[in-house]
């Protein structure tokens, strides 16, 4: 595939906003649901109802788990924070509900209650491989030592905030979370001090390029874990949790027949989530997710692909006829 | 018309004489020959809920209980939803050993029996 350069001019707001979260420090929103869960038994009732290790967790730092069904398919991507009297769960935007609704139906005899105070907490975000930097010069502590994962209570110029760490892709972000009282000013100060904000689009394109799945698109009920790319969230000495029988099944007898993989096409093609892609007539994946990217004039996505059609350089097509390449 | 079907039993949980006889003999080898047998369920285990089985010295205020064989049996008020009609049975054979949930409320169980979904 021939990638063609965009003509001399001058750069896009989205191009703008693109470099700045891919090579230094940006300001985003990144959207989540935030459940807080109280009560003894509630880490080990996650670490029951989801796929990777959490027992282990200390006070201040996180994991992300998959929670899926007893048939192994994926009801969401969390996040969870372990704090010193309750835990935060990060779930994809919209989802929390659901999660919330999920996660009571299994709280049986366990002491754990939750809540949603997803429109109770001012998130901004700050991704890119500058943000630690940047944030520490903000605030009263310094981050760049945080490992991923991990989190830290700052003072950002008077307002109080909690930091926390969670990468997309192979690249530094953070969550700094405030009172929705404190909220504005913090996102100020970050603005300010940045001076570039991340539209969706931008981040979108962005989130694509890394590979990095979402609720909605790539993570839902459609799908495993193993196909989604999430093999590295699952334990599999921990014991039973719901739809370990299926996910170690999978494993053993590699039965896993799709995987999530990054796609390229020309601008040129219009390519929207659930446009099938075609091999010899015969359809052999979908576009799960779909943007342009203004800098090259190409077009990236994400997309589940039959194993055998999944591995970088394969050109598939699509219904057009367009070719669109498998890049990892 | 005379209808000559039998009026559906009250489900409830019922405990085999085996499972009884057993659940006196752990109780004893555990040094607590008084001990009640407290039944109910959890979330987790491949198929989604999980069965909890306890030795307790007393049972909870609100427990559901059930005599039968000789033997006092609770069970968690907001597990009883799930294991209404349930039969507690002990399996000696080559098989496998040990209690096991006979549940009519369970719609999937996993490979090894310990979780079911309903």
């Amino acid at each position: 595939m021939v990638t063609q350069r965009k003509p001399n001019g001058k750069s896009s707001p989205t191009e703008i906003q693109y470099e700045a979260l891919a090579f230094g420090a940006c300001v985003a929103d990144r959207p989540a649901g935030i459940l807080r869960y109280t009560g003894e038994d509630a880490l080990d009732l996650l670490n029951r109802l989801s796929t990777n290790y959490l027992i282990d967790l200390v006070v201040g730092s996180g994991a992300e788990t998959a929670l899926i069904s007893n048939k192994g398919r994926i009801i969401d991507l969390l996040f969870v924070l372990k704090l010193s009297d309750h835990l935060l769960i990060f779930t994809s935007v919209g989802n929390e509900t659901r999660v919330r609704e999920w996660i009571e139906f299994y709280t049986i005899v366990e002491a754990a209650n939750g809540e949603d105070i997803t429109g109770q907490t001012a998130t901004v975000s700050l991704v890119g491989p500058h943000s630690a930097e940047k944030l520490s010069i903000l605030g009263n502590e310094s981050v760049t030592g945080l490992r991923n994962g991990r989190s830290l209570e700052i003072n950002i110029q008077g307002s109080k905030a909690k930091v926390v760490r969670r990468d997309i892709g192979a690249t530094e972000a953070f969550d700094i979370m405030s009172s929705y009282s404190e909220g504005a000013a913090v996102r100020s100060v970050l603005t300010r001090a940045c001076s570039v904000y991340a539209e969706p689009g931008a981040f979108e394109l962005f989130r694509i390029k890394q590979g990095v799945p979402i609720g909605g698109a790539e993570l839902t009920e459609s799908y495993n874990p193993l196909e989604a790319g999430l093999k590295h969230l699952i334990n599999y000495t921990k014991g039973c949790y719901v739809g370990q029988e299926v996910i170690a099944r999978l494993t053993s007898y590699d039965k896993v027949q799709k995987h999530l993989v990054r796609l390229k096409w020309d601008t040129g093609t219009s390519i929207r989530p659930g446009a099938k892609l075609m091999e010899a007539d015969k359809q052999v994946g979908i576009v799960t997710s779909a943007i342009r990217d203004p800098r090259l004039l190409t077009g990236h996505g994400l997309g589940y692909v039959r194993k055998q059609h999944s591995f970088a350089g394969t050109i598939l097509v699509s219904e057009s006829g367009d070719h669109i390449e498998v890049t990892a | 018309m005379v209808s000559t079907r039998e009026k559906p039993k009250p489900l409830t949980i019922s405990i085999s004489p085996e499972a009884a006889e057993h659940v006196r003999h752990f109780a004893s080898q555990a040094g607590k020959p008084d001990a009640l047998l407290r039944v109910g369920v959890k979330g987790g285990g491949c198929s989604g809920l999980t069965y909890v089985l306890d030795l307790v010295d007393e049972l909870k205020e609100d427990d559901k209980v059930v005599e039968e064989h000789g033997l006092k049996l609770g069970v968690d008020k907001k597990s009883y939803v799930f294991l209404a009609g349930t039969t507690l049975e002990y399996s000696g054979g080559l098989n496998g050993q040990g209690f096991v949930f006979n549940n009519p409320n369970a719609k999937t169980s996993c490979g090894c029996g310990t979780s079911f979904g309903v």
